[in-house]
């Protein structure tokens, strides 16, 4: 506590005229009376009555002299130090940690210059005593030192010698709100930000140390994609060249395992290098790969910066991985962004059988619009069993058996069962039982579901009626989720009508992913609604999931993951990830690989991440940082007590009131 | 300013009251006072079978006729009783209260005139000290006791008493023949209970009149106070003291004032003996005409 008025204690003085009040307090009166004897008799029930009366007047003393004394400090005005103010240096460094920082000239990154530039100022602030705090600007940014004295110069040092620079962006607006901790205790730290880049706005508490060096520059992939065009994929290069340089630039494609066939199942490898691309450093260029002919000087010349026409012999329908990479004259100073992966330049087959014992145009009509949506995704293979024909046990991926049963259950897809009727012809391993058909005859009645599954989604199942269907009963009721019900008020009474199962599969034993619906599309409206298409869309959708949508993402991009199988595994990345659908943050560039295993075979996806594309222009302004919070002045560090003492006075008074009257009781 | 009750309409007003003393009193010969004896008076009392001795003339012939024995008609007896006062001369009895004084003479002097009207014969016993000082002597007759009174209303109230030294070595307390009253305001370390005990044993009806100031009953006075006690000798007596009076204080001093007359009354219904504690803000009259009737003293 500090007192702004100090004379105002002179106050105090009040307790020596209060005690000297009670020195010489008047005397007793006298009072004659004509006996004192019942006065005698009566300090005995006084003593018995109130035995604390002695102590009441010692808290009455001691109550007016803290009155005095909170009178005093009122006139002393009070105040409470929240703050003590530092006397001593305080700086706080930012070390923009984005990729950029990777930059390197004359054998030392941006990064190292930074973190060298920190051990500098960190000496200069510990040899005179001051304070240090270091705050790592990446994507998420944090604190790699807070306030730290010369006491701890070896922990700082070790700290900043074992940081290594991220893939991603710098969040130093982050950064900044995480100095205002350290400004509220000590508004005179100064902030440092030791960056590459320039600001279009630096708010004035705050000194920019940059670290680039004048001549670095930096010829970048900025992204790269395919695209098919008539059956045949060409590829896009977008190009940036940053810093202040005029050089060519070699583009090379090299495309691998092309064409891929059953007759040549490795393909064939194509390099297609584009020489000479002209980098002004300040200008991205489009670069465009495609087939000779294909190419329409009218529309492309347009659009692209520079052509390469790849010749009738190397047009390229299928590959397994394009590398996209540069080649200058002179080392650029950011190597991160000099080669570029594409995958997936193929879709996988999904075959799918459909067996029918009453051949109808729903089943085969709706999968054959499955396989027009599906055809970025997959390749379908669509198989009509013919009437009287055998269907086949193994080798799809989706079995349909409509009225019709497998003699035993496939072990390497996903089986759906239609109107299994024949209580006889079920399959072992189906995991259910036929005991009736239930037949309203002419009468419709309608469906139920309370299902929030995956495969009801955008279905409405009071839209769908069925006068017949079969009444199963599952061997194991925990084996199968009922998805729709016939509609009965009595819920005891509602039989399944729609049952999914999605178990893991290892290929060999019965399949533990079956579906099935037990009535004819012939005793139903279904298959003219809307419902019956969303139904299948839903199986795609539910068993036949994309692992990933896309084959490059940058740093720190959240990539969708889902799986047909149980788990996916994720090269870089120990645990294998079993919760579908998922989000991944990857924080490397490079290709990284997605392992699942369905129905026994090992499945791979591979995906790509870069760095983030803006940050390959190293010599970027960047738009303007915050202003940190900063306290106006030194006024903030006192907490006013004039409150506190007011209220602590009136208690007193009231006390001494109180105690007071009881005196006089 | 000297205060007096004591006038001609004051004694003519009691003309009409009488003391109601105990029926098993002794007393002498000669007096109103109907006693359990048989006596020599015209009220019919009760018949006896005759004795050898009796007095022939008193043999009621009426009786004799019906029954053919001999009955005598026996008679009431009335007696003189004594009837002692003794009045308390302390300092605390009217030093420094000349009302107090006033009353507590009153008082006496009523019970006394009552005592002389019905043909008693009547004492009063000045207690100073732990002496008993009876001045006038035994009086029978007004005449005698209103020269009595005009000198009792000149008797100083001072210094301290001694009721039992007083009462125990008092010379003309007789056994079993009246009345004896005590007018104190009791408020002494002696031991007054030894008295009472002391007259109790001589078979004597006793009265015990306390009388009080308003003052005394509820002090009015606050504060921080030296109480100068009326006996005391000088200042640093112990008598006096300094005391701070607060409301708990004023309220301790009613309950120790409110027991200690409990405490009397208690004593005194244990052993048959009134007791009236007056306030001398209560008129003389209704203190007469009251209390005493309802304790039954008078009639």
């Amino acid at each position: 506590m500090t007192l702004l008025t100090p004379l105002g204690l002179l106050g105090l003085l009040g307790i020596a005229v209060l005690i000297l009040i009670y020195i010489l307090r008047p005397n007793y009166q006298q009072k004659f009376v004509s006996s004192t004897f019942v006065w005698k008799l009566s300090l005995k029930y006084k003593k018995k009555r109130i035995p604390f009366s002695k102590l009441r007047n010692i808290l009455l003393f001691i109550c007016q002299v803290l009155i005095l004394t909170a009178c005093a400090l009122v006139l002393a005005q009070p105040n409470r130090v929240l703050k003590a103010e530092v006397e001593e240096t305080e700086v706080i460094a930012i070390i923009d940690s984005s990729v950029s920082m990777r930059t390197s000239t004359g054998g030392k990154t941006r990064f190292q210059r930074a973190i060298n530039g920190v051990k500098e100022l960190t000496d200069g602030v510990f040899t005179n005593g001051g304070f240090v705090s270091v705050i790592v600007a990446n994507e998420a940014p944090y604190m790699l030192a807070y306030r730290s004295t010369s006491e701890k110069t070896e922990a700082v040092f070790d700290e900043l010698d074992n940081l290594t620079c991220s893939y991603g962006e710098a969040n130093v607006n982050g950064a900044i709100a995480m100095c205002e901790e350290i400004i509220e205790e000590n508004p005179k730290a100064k902030i440092y930000l030791y960056s590459d880049a320039e600001y279009e706005y630096m708010p004035e508490e705050i000194e920019l140390k940059n670290v680039a060096v004048d001549g670095e520059w930096n010829a970048a992939i900025v992204d790269a994609y395919s695209e098919k065009n008539e059956g045949y994929y060409e590829f896009v290069v977008e190009l940036g060249c940053y810093g202040n340089i005029a050089t060519e630039i070699d583009v090379k494609v090299n495309v691998y395992e092309a064409n891929a066939s059953t007759k040549k199942p490795q393909g064939d490898d194509f390099e297609f290098v584009l020489e000479d691309v002209q980098c002004d450093g300040i200008n991205t260029s489009k670069v465009l790969f495609i087939s000779a002919a294909l190419y329409d000087p009218s529309l492309h010349d347009e659009l692209y910066d520079e052509i390469y026409q790849i010749s009738e012999t190397e047009r390229v329908f299928s590959y397994k991985r394009v590398h996209v990479s540069l080649e200058t004259e002179q080392t650029d100073c950011l190597a991160q962004d000099n080669s570029f992966d594409i995958y997936n330049g193929y879709t996988r087959s999904l075959r799918v059988q459909y067996a029918s014992g009453l051949p109808n145009n729903f089943f085969p009509g709706i999968l054959y619009t499955l396989e027009t949506a599906y055809q970025d995704k997959w390749d379908l293979d669509i198989i009509e069993v013919r009437q009287g024909a055998e269907p086949a046990l193994e080798g799809f991926d989706l079995y349909i058996f409509e009225h019709v049963m497998p003699t035993k259950m496939p072990s390497d897809g996903v089986v759906f069962l239609v109107n299994p009727e024949n209580a006889e012809g079920i399959p072992a391993g189906a995991g259910f039982r036929v005991a009736s058909i239930v037949d309203f005859r002419k009468t419709s009645n309608i469906l139920y579901s309370d299902s929030q599954h995956s495969l009801m989604k955008n279905i409405d199942a009071s839209e769908i009626t069925v006068s017949k269907y079969v009444r199963i009963v599952p061997t194991n009721e925990d084996e199968y989720t009922t998805l729709m019900y016939y509609y009965d008020k009595d819920p005891d009474k509602r039989d399944p009508i729609w049952l999914v199962k999605n178990e893991a599969s290892d290929g060999v034993e019965a399949t533990g992913k079956v579906m099935i619906m037990n009535f004819s599309l012939h005793y139903s409206n279904l298959a003219i609604l809307k419902e019956f298409p969303l139904m299948m869309y839903n199986v795609m959708e539910y068993f036949f999931p994309v692992t990933v949508d896309g084959n490059s993402f940058e740093v720190n991009e959240k990539v969708a993951l889902a799986a047909r199988g149980d788990s996916l595994t994720v090269s870089g990345i120990e645990a294998p990830i079993t919760e579908f659908p998922t989000n991944l943050t990857l924080s490397a560039p490079g290709t990284y690989t997605l392992t699942q295993t369905v129905f026994g075979e090992k499945l791979e996806d591979k995906i790509y991440v870069r760095i983030p594309a803006s940050e390959s222009n190293i010599v970027a302004v960047l738009e303007g940082l915050d202003d940190p919070y900063r306290p106006a002045s030194t006024e903030d560090y006192l907490e006013d007590l004039l409150l506190a003492l007011s209220i602590a006075l009136v208690a007193l008074i009231f006390i001494e009131w109180w105690l007071q009257s009881r005196e006089n009781m | 300013m000297k205060v007096s009750y004591l006038n001609d309409r004051f004694f003519s007003r009691l003309e009409t009251l009488a003391l109601n003393l105990r029926s098993d009193l002794a007393g002498y010969f000669g007096g109103k006072h109907l006693v359990s004896t048989y006596g020599q008076t015209v009220e019919f009392a009760d018949y006896r079978e005759y004795q050898l001795g009796d007095d022939i003339r008193r043999i009621d012939w009426n009786l004799f006729s019906r029954f053919e024995k001999y009955f005598l008609k026996l008679f009431t007896d009335e007696r003189q009783m004594q009837v002692q006062i003794f009045l308390d001369c302390s300092g605390s009895m009217g030093k420094d209260n000349p009302q107090k004084a006033a009353y507590s003479v009153a008082t006496a002097a009523a019970i006394g005139f009552l005592a002389v009207h019905n043909m008693d014969k009547v004492s009063f016993h000045i207690m100073k000290g732990d002496r008993a000082e009876n001045p006038f002597g035994t009086m029978v007759g007004k005449q005698a006791f209103y020269r009595a009174i005009g000198e009792l209303e000149k008797v100083e109230f001072a210094d301290e008493t001694d009721i039992e030294s007083c009462v125990v070595t008092n010379p003309g307390t007789s056994a079993n023949n009246g009345l004896t009253v005590i007018i104190s305001d009791f408020f002494t370390e002696s031991n007054w209970k030894k008295a009472v005990d002391y007259l109790c044993y001589k078979k004597r009806q006793v009265l015990l009149v306390q009388v009080l100031t308003p003052e005394e009953i509820d002090p009015s006075y606050d504060g921080r106070v030296t109480l100068i006690d009326s006996e005391s000798v000088d200042i640093t007596d112990t008598k006096n003291m300094k005391i701070k009076i607060t409301r708990s204080m004023q309220k301790a001093y009613e309950e120790a004032l409110n027991d200690f007359k409990q405490d009397m009354k208690t004593f005194c219904s244990k052993r048959g003996v009134d007791y009236v504690s007056v306030s001398t803000e209560k008129p003389i009259e209704k203190m007469l005409f009251g209390e005493l009737l309802k304790v039954g003293i008078m009639e």
